[in-house]
Formats: structure tokens, C-alpha cells, sequence
């Protein structure tokens, strides 16, 4: 017998009014998972007044999915980070439409490499979890850093260091993005059954989609 | 779309939430320090239309002129502020 499909997941962008629903679901993950960056009340009110936050929910508007995808102007990086899903949710590839719906969404509405702005994730040394789906997303290792700031919860090396790597989404990858949005992403989640709603206003996916093949037709 | 905060009576965040992006992001446009992709200017530019449409009717009241003018008025401001 065929099991009951998941009701639709809503990909949408945080608004401000729901950051600190946005706060209690990072900190609930967050404070348990030593590979992932504790944010602060504030950092994650930032995030959603800069409109830099993204999730999915429930038809019952419970929160599932988070990641924001953060610009740093001192460093020219817009960073995607802070990806947490629910492990009700987990095998559906959540995380892969919410990671690839964030970049599209910087890509299509910031033209990143015009201003010479990178794209870039940082993933914990130890956390092997993440790099399967950072590596089909497109992004390339470009180096390690020690993170700094919000890593009390995360787990030190033996020299007390919170030690990352870093990778970069190249602007080639966006042949690879805007493929797997016309080829590949149906709106269904990969159990084949589960609608995945992206929600944007006003031009909706089409134009997000169509704005990730331009960037992709002018390399 | 410089325009559009002063002739909308709206704050650079509301009209960024209102177009999906960040207030940051909004802001780098009407400072031409970046643009969307032509295929995400289509869908703003018609939404700056469609509120200012709806804002001079408002403040008309139906009363005067034809819808067909006011949205003409509202596509040349919109057209200005570009």
C-alpha cells in the first residue's frame, strides 16, 4: 500500500513579523547540532529585516526549513548558511530547493559578480553531512578558515578553534542552477509526490527562473 | 524606481518586501549601484504600476478621468523614475 504523500512545502522568504518564530526554530537546532553556527536574537532579526532569510512550511504554517543568505560588505560575500531542516523532512531534499531557491534568489536580484560580490558557504571541518549537497549545488572548496563570533556551541579543534571550510559558487554553476530548475525541479520534492510551492512575489518562479538563464546565456 | 518611495508614500523596506527582495538589495537599485535581471524588472516595474494606479484613484476617488488615464499617468511616472 502506497504511503499517504506530505502535504505541499512552501519555499517563501521571511518577513519581518515572523523573525522571532524564524529565532526559535534556528535555536532549536542550532543549539543542539555542534556544526552549526548559533545565531543570535539579533543577527536572525537582521536577517529577516534585510530580507536575507529564507524558509519552507507547513500548509499548517509550521516552520520546517531555514537558511539566509547574508551579505557581508566588508568581505563581498554573500554567505548561505545557517541550513536547518527538520528530521521529519529530511530525505525529501528539502535543503537542496530551500540552498538553490536562496542563490537563485541572490542571483537574480543582485547580479553578484557585476558588483563583484561572491557567493560563498562555510561548511564545520567535521561535518560530513552537508558536503554531498554543497558539491551538487555547484559550490567549489576554496579554503579553511576559523570561524569567528556565535561558535560557543560549536565543536574546537585541540587549538580551541572553530575550523570551517570554505566554498565558493562560481559563476559557471549558474549553467548547473538554471538546468536543474528547467530540467529537473518539477515542484515536487524527491519522493515525487510532495508539491514544493515556491512563493514569490510578483513575477512568481517563472521569472526567478527565467532571470538564473540569462545570468547563465550571458557567460 | 527612485521615485517610487516619495510618489508611492511607502518606506524603502515596504516596497522591497512587497517585491521579494531586501531592503538592502532595493536600495543598491534605486541608487544604480546594481539591477535585477531584466526577466525580475518586468514583474517590479508592473507592480510600481499597479500601486500607483490604485494610489491615484485613490486620492481621485473615481471620480475624475478614466481608469485608461490614470493608468497611462501611472506608466509615464513610472517611466520617469526608470
Amino acid at each position: 500500500m502506497a504511503s499517504e504523500p506530505h502535504p505541499a512545502l512552501v519555499f517563501f522568504k521571511f518577513p519581518i513579523q515572523a523573525a522571532s518564530l524564524a529565532f526559535s526554530f534556528h535555536c532549536s537546532i542550532a543549539k543542539s547540532d555542534p556544526h552549526l553556527r548559533l545565531r543570535s536574537e539579533d543577527d536572525i532579526r537582521t536577517f529577516a529585516e534585510e530580507g536575507e532569510l529564507f524558509g519552507v512550511r507547513s500548509v499548517a504554517s509550521n516552520i520546517l526549513a531555514l537558511c539566509y543568505a547574508a551579505l557581508d560588505e566588508s568581505s563581498n560575500e554573500y554567505e548561505v548558511g545557517g541550513l536547518a531542516v527538520l528530521p521529519e523532512v529530511r530525505q525529501l531534499g528539502v535543503a537542496s530547493v530551500l540552498a538553490r531557491f536562496a542563490i537563485a534568489h541572490i542571483i537574480a536580484n543582485e547580479r553578484p559578480w557585476r558588483s563583484g560580490y561572491r557567493i560563498v558557504a562555510y561548511v564545520h571541518e567535521d561535518n560530513q553531512n552537508p558536503r554531498n549537497l554543497v558539491d551538487r549545488l555547484g559550490f567549489q572548496h576554496s579554503g579553511r578558515s576559523a570561524l569567528k563570533g556565535g561558535t560557543s556551541t560549536m565543536k574546537q579543534n585541540p587549538q580551541g578553534e572553530v575550523v570551517g571550510d570554505k566554498f565558493e559558487f562560481p559563476r559557471a554553476a549558474v549553467k548547473q542552477l538554471c538546468n536543474w530548475f528547467k530540467r529537473e525541479f518539477r515542484s515536487l520534492l524527491r519522493d515525487g509526490v510532495t508539491p514544493a510551492i515556491i512563493e514569490l512575489k510578483p513575477g512568481g518562479l517563472q521569472s526567478l527562473i527565467e532571470a538564473v538563464c540569462q545570468e547563465a546565456a550571458e557567460l | 524606481m527612485r521615485d517610487a518611495p516619495r510618489v508611492l508614500e511607502m518606506s524603502e523596506r515596504q516596497i522591497a518586501d512587497a517585491l521579494s527582495v531586501s531592503r538592502p538589495t532595493f536600495n543598491r537599485w534605486i541608487n544604480a549601484k546594481s539591477l535585477p535581471h531584466v526577466a525580475m524588472r518586468t514583474p517590479a516595474v508592473q507592480w510600481l504600476i499597479q500601486e500607483l494606479n490604485t494610489k491615484i484613484k485613490n486620492r481621485t476617488g473615481h471620480a475624475q478621468g478614466s481608469g485608461s488615464e490614470s493608468y497611462s499617468y501611472a506608466e509615464r511616472l513610472v517611466a520617469m523614475g526608470r
